[in-house]
């Protein structure tokens, strides 16, 4: 049974529509990601789930149950906003202790249900602290242990990694994916952050001016991404329109702006122009005269602009008779850090595998 | 700090135009007020002097310290009623549109921007014994008799509650903006219906804005003087209206200013408790 069930859900605000039929399920145990930019419709469809947004049409389903016209205090969803939203004038304990309040357990079974939830996120210590006197991280899983508490149906969060700093989200990344796995619980995450999406889901949702552009898993999304939008907006990527072409050799190849590709479609219809994506980290800088052999396209390029990103060196470059390739190296410290200088030729190398034609 | 002591000097004396005005026009007669309070009144002759007559006769002529009792009771009432009427006004000037809430914004301040006189002669009309509810329903032989809608308290309490109502629902409507509405959402997640979402969240996280609103209105209510007179007649009594009668009938300034510090003294324990209340309050 899935936990929450998405059915041609459509909010419009006037003219404007702001969720153009979503269909979506996160079953049982799953962490979903709702991915995309700001005003893609993402935290509306996750208010509307949590109840706060009434949706225009469609059916919206939560722990099994159809939840038209139920009030948000009715559905058992556990939520955390970016904000945090603790109760400022409540402790730590009082905070936890709401939910509980709310579903009338009784006294002894509720001190012992906020026992382990601040064991859950770790903060059994800080139990009698108020708010104001916790940092953001502390608050953040103040915030998750109250929801947690309750036992909801689903978990939804709201960013809510937005407000802390790289470090402590990175942290609070992998602890929340390790509570999710042990608990079980079905989540549905809300970011815009593809870092987060990528590493925490078992499946992405990219999201784009209100509708899905593509449902997959963190693999699929990065590397067999079906739309332009996905491919634009996950991850860094170099998007060329290419052609098919015949050689002399009577084989079939792939120009990609003036680029050589062997032809990875399998198809020949020479008319057809396609996109043509390559990932900057799968293309190979090599010194020229160096003997390879992997691919008989061989391509030389000038170098444009050197980045370096400490772990990364990201190179500008310009292909002979062809387009500019943003390409990135791993910076294995034993190579020789400065392997190019600006104006070096370079010969690049694009194995089979790292070429994508995006669909439609 | 960037600003060196010279220039911080220079900026200072900009005040001196307002330091003055206060001293003239609030100081000064406040160091009279007491002076007078201790002087004696005896035969229309005023002795300077450190008498106790006049705290002595405030505390035992029997009639002052019960008008005293009821202004206070008065200021509570319209306090209070300030704080009912306006908080759902505060609240609804919260949760609507831009638009919207600049309406109610006008209709809240507009008693203040309306001259006490035109006010005051409106309600007459309005309330008064041949005004238009009473004509109305006599009209419509609901009632055989005008009801008594002014000249009494209801119609002193309705009055002043109309003027600072505005000074109760500002502060109000501060205090519920600056509550993060998913504060309120995160309470309804956790299984709160909206009462208990209000109850629970909402009125203790606006505590601030209701005790500045009451100590203002309070404030505002134990010296409001033409108000009473116009609505009350001569059937309410206050202790500014005793302190101008004692002034303008008697010549009696020294037992007007005992009275007026006597004033002074209650509303400067209601700012002390009040800011106290707060202090506790968020110190919780």
């Amino acid at each position: 049974m899935s936990s929450v069930e998405l059915k041609s859900i459509v909010k419009k605000y006037g003219a404007v529509t702001a969720v153009a039929s979503i269909d979506l399920s996160v079953e049982s145990g799953e962490f979903v990601t709702l991915l995309g930019p700001s005003g893609c419709g993402k935290t509306t469809t996750l208010r509307m789930v949590a109840g706060f947004i009434r949706p225009t049409s469609g059916q919206l389903y939560v722990g099994g149950s159809n939840m038209d016209g139920v009030p948000p205090h009715k559905r058992k969803v556990g939520l955390v906003f970016q904000n945090y939203a603790l109760f400022p004038h409540m402790s730590v304990q009082k905070n936890i202790e709401f939910g509980l309040k709310m579903q009338n357990t009784p006294f002894e079974e509720r001190k012992d249900k906020i026992i382990d939830a601040l064991d859950l996120v770790k903060l059994r210590h800080l139990e009698h602290r108020m708010p104001s006197e916790l940092s953001g991280g502390q608050q953040q899983r103040v915030a998750l242990a109250r929801a947690l508490v309750i036992r909801p149906d689903v978990l939804l969060l709201d960013e809510p990694f937005g407000a802390l700093d790289k470090q402590l989200r990175d942290h609070m990344r992998i602890e929340l994916r390790e509570l999710q796995q042990k608990l079980k619980i079905s989540t549905l995450f809300v970011t815009h952050d593809q870092d987060e999406a990528l590493s925490m889901s078992d499946r992405i949702v990219v999201m784009s001016e209100g509708q899905v552009s593509q449902i997959g898993s963190p693999v699929e999304i990065y590397e067999k991404p079906k739309t332009r939008f996905v491919t634009d907006f996950i991850g860094r990527s170099n998007i060329l329109s290419g052609k098919i072409e015949t050689e002399k050799s009577n084989k079939t190849c792939l120009n990609a702006e003036g680029l050589k590709l062997p032809n990875v479609s399998k198809t020949s219809h020479k008319s057809e122009s396609i996109l043509v994506m390559i990932r900057p980290e799968c293309v190979l800088l090599k010194k020229p005269n160096s003997k390879n052999k992997i691919t008989n396209y061989k391509n030389t390029a000038k170098i444009l602009s050197i980045i370096y990103l400490g772990s990364i060196i990201q190179y500008k470059i310009k292909v002979n008779n062809g387009p500019a390739l943003i390409v990135t190296e791993s910076n294995v410290g034993y190579s020789d850090p400065k392997k190019f200088s600006l104006g070096d030729t370079a010969e690049i190398i694009i194995p089979e595998n790292a070429i994508y034609l995006i669909p439609g | 700090m960037s600003l060196n002591s010279d220039q911080n000097y220079g900026a200072l004396w900009l005040l001196t135009p307002t330091v003055l005005l206060y001293l003239a026009t609030f100081l000064f007669p406040l160091i009279l007020l007491g002076v007078l309070s201790f002087a004696k009144f005896e035969a229309s002759i005023t002795t300077l002097g450190f008498y106790f007559d006049n705290y002595i006769k405030i505390f035992s002529d029997g009639i002052t310290l019960k008008i005293f009792f009821q202004t206070v009771r008065l200021s509570i009432y319209i306090t209070f009623w300030c704080l009912i009427l306006g908080y759902p006004v505060a609240l609804l000037m919260r949760s609507c549109s831009p638009k919207i809430k600049m309406i109610l914004l006008f209709c809240v301040v507009s008693p203040l921007l309306t001259s006490i006189i035109v006010r005051n002669v409106a309600w007459l009309l309005i309330l008064g014994r041949s005004g238009m509810i009473n004509d109305t329903l006599i009209q419509w032989e609901l009632i055989s008799k005008p009801l008594p809608l002014m000249y009494n308290e209801f119609g002193v309490i309705l009055a002043v509650v109309h003027v600072y109502l505005s000074f109760m629902v500002l502060p109000l409507f501060g205090a519920l903006s600056s509550i993060n509405s998913s504060i309120e959402e995160a309470a309804s997640s956790l299984g709160a219906p909206f009462w208990r979402v209000f109850l629970s969240i909402t009125l203790p996280l606006s505590l601030p804005g209701i005790m500045a609103g009451c100590t203002l209105v309070f404030i505002l209510s134990m010296g409001v003087y033409l108000t009473p007179v116009i609505m009350g007649g001569n059937f309410i009594l206050t202790l500014p209206m005793l302190i101008t009668e004692s002034v303008r009938e008697q010549y009696d300034w020294p037992y007007a200013s005992a009275m007026a510090l006597m004033l002074l003294l209650a509303i400067g324990f209601m700012v002390v408790l009040s800011s106290g209340l707060q202090r506790l309050v968020s110190r919780r």
